[in-house]
């Protein structure tokens, strides 16, 4: 126990202390918002404070009159009392994370206050509650009509402590993601002024963003989009062989563009390095890190990882739609944002390479999948966690991490599951009781969601269904019924039930073999079902000479078969669920049977494998 | 469909009707035409079917499955197996299918279909008929379903079927081949163990030709009652029937989502008119009424219509009948089959509860599969608001008080207690006990809502179930569709309150824990959170001089107050209580000598698992 809690605590550090957000949407018949930002902000590197405005030209698509308007204040979190601050005192973290928010002196703790907020030209009421912005509109916003956003604000960015400040761990100056007023979501489920609790991540709006940055010109800044001043600014950014024509100012104004993102992220900081590696003509990957952090040459190797990354993610989920994508130096792990990530950067090569890969996975599964990370975290982690075992080999020459296997997952699950911490994948993020019941379930458990369906429904189905799921829902905001119902039409299977008890409750698998009996014609074998989740069922039967032979049981509730083999795979009825037992009937009899295998190549999430498996 | 659970339940009141805006969610058409023929000595039918299938989706159809539910009362059958594996199986059920002969299962047989004049493979598995269609059926596009079936008529096991426990001969519910919906979730042939359903709405044409001493019971209006009599012509013409030994009974049913029938040769027939526009029909047995049980329910029923159509909304059909049959009490459109023989008040209550399910479930069709509690917990609940209306005629003058749901909330709390309890998201069928899913659909879904009142205020709560009935009727709302609803009506934040209550077993504690004196002549108190749901607070303080002051804390997720729905008491609003923070101060304006009380949640509408620390009196 103790062991295990070490082992993931690894993991943790590793790969998992990172996370990640997403999004998705669906096919013509559901409606999603559309948030356009301008903003224009100065940060004064000495005293870590910065003003700005921010013009939102607000598209309500939704069928519905809005009367309020909520936004994220992020930077408030990182104050003693706030939502974040009670949520590590009171969840159960047995990892001993310390919570240092109630420590943070004043000059260290995080701000952001609006004013002169108004709508369409109208001032408007406005209530900061917290990481909250509540906004009461003089005029409401119509069905199908839009509204222009204006206000001013003014933060002060805190120590780094999650995922965004200034000073981190590694001496980054500035991780500043969440940094601006960042107008809630609007869905169908309403609104999501969800106060920031850290452990459900985000869940934003699509649009189009042009941001304005204004700070002391020895800085370089790494950001979200495509510099629109290159060169004015250099530092590595200018067309190759041209000349720069910086101001001759103690400021320097960087003016960035990003169609139909979703959130817009930037660091900074004096010592950067800036590299790039042209990938084609219309990729440029930007790479960020202070040359300490390149004392290993990871940063050197990274490159050539990366573009291999990008090949083999494409090749299987699909294309990346932007021109550039920036690896930056910075936060506090690893931390996926539109077109970059910022990741801690003191690392071995592999190590460097694996986080920079889940989080470069991430681009797919949640910059541009934009589901709900609070409600359906494991939509991207777990996805994401999935891929990455099948995409690490290929990346990283054949290095890829132990922890990133399924046998791994299947181990974090089982361990979860014996110390009680599992909850339904459908429980919210943040209110998840216990921290690791929140990241195995989003995590590992998420991972599994998708190596257990492949199984359901056939590798080929499977794969052309994750691809499909990309193309039909990227830039919209997919939720778990989204993504199960493309895997049914590329399957042809009904498959409401798995989404009913793998999201919806923690029941378990098991399934077992008894040992093989004397029948008519050949030897039986009684399979039980002693969990209370059904699956549909696989089993390897070897003989004695070494022949073998292979049964495919499909669940009743699947209304159908995968694909299969039929020259060495033999389909037998369905199993309905209601039944505790099968009779499997095998054309040999009991003394030729040397084993009998259920979920052969352990591909389920069987509690307990020991009893599938049956040996003479 | 009423359970004896439902008798734990408290019954009680209130609300008032309006029009309609519907949401933008499509939903499949399935307009019915059949003719069937049962022969009353084998209990045998043949029939032809044909459905005109509107595909509404924006998905390409390539099979279809339709339930056959009658095969569910065979040896082996899922609900067989469900029934022998479940530790607390339904007592109506047991072993009664293992042990069926032939000539008493079920069965129900598709023998011909053609889609769209093209026949197509199909494969019979249990309660399901697997379709492979031909040609698929693209979005947008209308299929026309022609179908020759025939079945047997099962002993009656559970809901439909002959010769149930009273003597009725058939209570024919879910008796003919009857799509499978198909909706945003894709398509739902759940094999049947017994629970739940969820129709597609249509209109419907159908005719029955048996024994013409049979009476029949139906859902729809009879088009041909000069030819039948049997109580349907009109008061005082004379009844035209054909010559022969059978008759053809013709209905006809626009806008529902099931068709049901009773026939029994001693059937009594009567019918009462409501406000001019509803006939109210009642078809019992001789013997059930010999203490006039029946007749005494006739005029009790249009208390019930007058409640549920103020309460709810208007009742949108011109029919409606109580039927004796069945085993207990099952809903279907425009009609009820309902064991009729009971005590008095048993038969009574049984047939409010079936009548608040033409709100909840035949217009606000939900798919029962899923939320369960969204039909059978609210009827629970607005039976139970009904209950003192029906009894005095005259509204409960404040239904906030916990009264009738007191019994509801000790369920509630046994069940947590139990262990047992298991998420509301969860699955009718796939609950690990009956008693789990009962209490779930029922008592929970009642809490459900009661609860909702404490948190938004009683007045929304009341607006906002007719407003989601006003918006829903005719469609297929879901837990969100409900929530949204009572959002824009209170207009409060409320998916916490799903998240946690819906798909969680989480529950609440809240305690008073420490009530010290303060500074400057003041009380200091301290709240706890000891449960892991967040909710708002109403602490009520009472002085020693008797007065009282009633201290709201809003919750920080709801993004705003309710009104104050206890006026007699003046309301004081505190700061937010931070979701994730364990305790909560504040300060009373008066000293510790003075506060003689405090209580949380004083209305008992809080579903909070230790009641007792919700309490400090002055020892």
């Amino acid at each position: 126990m103790h062991r295990l809690n070490l082992a993931l605590k690894l993991v943790w550090g590793a790969t998992l202390g990172v996370s990640c957000t997403g999004l998705w949407a669906q096919p013509a018949q559901r409606w999603q918002q559309r948030a356009d930002y301008q903003l224009e902000v100065a940060l004064d590197v000495k005293t870590h404070r910065y003003t700005g405005k921010q013009a939102i030209r607000y598209v309500n698509n939704s069928p519905d009159t809005l009367r309020r308007l909520f936004f994220h204040l992020y930077p408030n979190a990182f104050q003693p009392g706030s939502v974040l601050d009670w949520r590590l005192r009171t969840e159960d973290n047995p990892t001993g994370e310390g919570n240092r928010i109630k420590n943070l002196k004043p000059e260290e703790q995080g701000r952001l206050v609006c004013s002169d907020l108004t709508v369409n030209g109208l001032p408007v009421r406005t209530q900061h509650e917290g990481t909250i912005l509540e906004v009461w509109l003089e005029q409401p916003i119509l069905p199908n009509s839009s509204a222009n956003l204006a206000l001013t604000f003014e933060g002060q960015v805190p120590l780094t402590l999650r995922r965004m400040g200034r000073d981190n761990a590694e001496g980054i100056a500035y991780s500043m993601a969440q940094w601006y007023p960042k107008l809630c979501q609007y869905d169908y489920q309403g609104w999501h002024a969800t106060p920031y609790a850290g452990r459900a991540e985000f869940y934003p709006i699509w649009g189009d963003w042009d941001v304005k940055l204004t700070l002391d010109s020895r800085y370089i800044v790494a950001a979200t989009g495509y510099l629109q001043n290159a060169q004015e600014i250099g530092y590595g950014y200018q067309a190759p062989g041209t000349t720069v024509r910086r101001p001759k100012t103690a400021t320097l104004t960087w003016h960035f563009k990003a169609p139909m993102v979703n959130d817009f992220t930037f660091a900074a900081d004096p010592d950067y390095q800036h590299t790039t590696l042209a990938v084609n003509d219309t990729l440029t990957l930007h790479f960020f890190y202070q040359n300490d952090a390149n004392k290993t040459g990871a940063w050197t190797q990274l490159p050539a990882y990366a573009k291999r990354m990008f090949e083999v993610i494409q090749q299987r989920i699909g294309n990346y739609p932007y021109r550039q994508y920036s690896f930056i130096q910075g936060g506090d792990g690893g931390m996926e944002y539109s077109m970059c990530t910022l990741i801690t950067g003191q690392r071995e090569a592999l190590d460097l390479a694996d986080v920079a890969q889940h989080e470069l996975l991430h681009t797919w599964f949640q910059m541009l999948l934009a589901n709900n990370e609070g409600l359906h975290g494991w939509m991207d982690e777990g996805f994401n966690m999935f891929v990455g075992t099948q995409v690490q080999d290929y990346t990283l020459e054949g290095g890829a991490f132990e922890g990133n296997s399924i046998e791994q997952f299947q181990l974090y699950y089982r361990v979860a599951h014996q110390n009680g911490w599992r909850e339904p994948l459908s429980t919210h993020s943040d209110h998840y009781h216990n921290y690791y019941g929140q990241q195995i379930g989003i995590y590992h458990t998420g991972g599994l969601y998708l190596n257990q369906l492949k199984y359901i429904v056939g590798e080929e189905v499977f794969w052309r269904a994750l691809k499909r799921y990309y193309y039909t829902w990227r830039f919209k905001h997919p939720n778990p019924n989204d993504f199960l119902r493309i895997v049914e039409q590329e399957s042809g299977l009904v498959l409401d039930w798995y989404n009913e008890y793998f999201v919806y409750t923690t029941k378990t698998v098991d399934y077992a073999v008894s040992p093989p009996s004397d029948g008519a014609g050949g030897a039986e074998v009684i399979l039980k079902r002693e969990g209370k989740m059904p699956l549909p069922v696989e089993v390897q039967v070897t003989y004695t000479d070494g022949a073998t032979e292979r049964y495919y049981i499909p669940l009743d509730l699947m209304r159908g078969a995968k694909p299969y083999d039929s020259a060495t795979t033999t389909l037998l009825p369905d199993w309905a669920w209601v039944v505790p037992t099968y009779t499997l009937k095998l054309t040999r009899p009991r003394a030729q049977v040397a084993t009998v295998a259920l979920d052969p190549e352990a591909q389920t999430t069987d509690l307990n494998p020991e009893n599938n498996r049956w040996s003479r | 469909m009423i359970r004896s659970l439902f008798l734990l339940l408290g019954l009680c009141f209130a609300l008032a009707p309006a029009a309609t805006a519907q949401p933008d969610r499509w939903q499949q058409r399935a307009d019915y035409t059949m003719a069937a023929s049962l022969d009353v000595t084998t209990h045998r039918f043949t029939g032809t079917q044909t459905i005109r299938y509107t595909n509404n989706s924006p998905d390409t159809l390539r099979q279809l499955y339709y339930h056959l539910y009658f095969n569910a009362f065979r040896v082996g059958s899922a609900m067989d197996w469900r029934n022998r594996t479940l530790p607390d199986p339904d007592g109506r059920v047991g072993l009664r299918i293992s042990k069926l002969q032939p000539n008493e299962e079920g069965e129900l047989t598709c023998k011909t279909l053609t889609v769209n004049g093209q026949p197509v493979r199909f494969a019979h598995n249990g309660t399901i008929l697997e379709v492979e269609l031909a040609q698929p059926i693209l979005p947008g596009a209308v299929a026309v379903l022609d179908m020759a079936f025939e079945g047997q008529v099962p002993i009656q096991i559970r809901r439909s079927g002959r010769d149930n426990a009273e003597g009725i001969a058939y209570s024919m519910a879910q008796w003919y081949p009857k799509l499978c919906q198909y909706d945003y979730q894709g398509w739902h042939p759940n094999p049947y163990i017994g629970r739940e359903f969820y129709g597609i709405w249509g209109d419907w044409d159908v005719k029955l030709t048996l024994d013409s001493r049979y009476v029949v019971a139906a859902t729809g209006y009879l088009q041909n009652p000069q030819e039948i009599g049997h109580g349907y012509e009109a008061p005082g013409t004379p009844v035209n029937r054909p010559a022969g030994d059978k008759l053809t009974w013709h209905f006809k049913a626009p806008r529902v989502h099931d068709f049901v029938w009773a026939a029994d040769p001693d059937y009594r027939h009567t019918q009462i008119t409501y406000a001019d526009t509803l006939q109210v029909h009642f078809f019992f047995q001789p013997e059930a009424d010999k203490d006039g049980t029946w007749t005494e329910l006739m005029p009790r029923t249009l208390r019930m219509f007058d409640f549920l159509n103020t309460a709810v909304g208007p009742y949108p059909y011109r029919a409606y009948s109580f039927i004796q049959g069945g085993d207990g009490g099952m809903e279907y459109p425009m009609a009820t089959l309902i064991n009729g023989n009971g005590r008095k008040e048993g038969v009574w209550g049984t047939a409010f509860h079936e009548l608040a399910h033409s709100w909840f479930q035949m217009v606000l069709a939900t798919n029962e599969a899923l939320y369960a509690w969204m039909d059978e917990g609210f009827d629970s609940y607005i039976t139970a608001t009904g209950r003192e209306f029906l009894a005095t005629g005259t509204p409960a003058k404040d239904s906030l008080y916990i009264g009738t749901f007191a019994g509801t909330y000790r369920g509630y709390i046994s069940l947590v207690q139990s262990g047992r309890e298991e998420a509301l998201s969860t699955h009718a069928d796939h609950f690990e006990t009956n008693g789990a899913y009962g209490f779930a659909a029922y008592g929970k879904g009642a809490i459900y809502l009661h609860q909702l009142g404490y948190v938004i205020g009683k007045d929304a709560l009341a607006r906002g179930l007719r407003r989601y009935y006003r918006t829903w009727q005719f469609k297929h709302p879901n837990p969100n569709d409900l929530l949204r609803i009572f959002e824009a009506e209170s207009g409060l934040e409320l998916d916490w309150y799903n998240e946690y209550f819906v798909y969680t077993t989480k529950t609440v504690d809240y305690a008073v824990a420490k009530v010290a004196e303060g500074t400057a002549g003041a009380t200091a108190v301290t709240l706890e959170r000891k449960g892991f749901m967040p909710m708002p607070i109403d602490l009520v303080v009472t002085y020693t001089d008797g007065s009282r002051q009633l201290f709201y804390i809003p919750l920080d997720l709801m993004r705003g107050e309710k009104p104050n729905d206890q006026p007699a008491i003046p309301r004081t609003v505190l700061a937010d209580w931070t979701w994730s923070a364990d305790s909560y101060t504040l300060t009373l304006p008066r000293p510790l000598t003075e506060v003689a009380k405090l209580e949380i949640d004083g209305t008992q509408r809080l579903a909070d698992v230790v009641p007792a620390n919700n309490l400090w009196e002055k020892k």
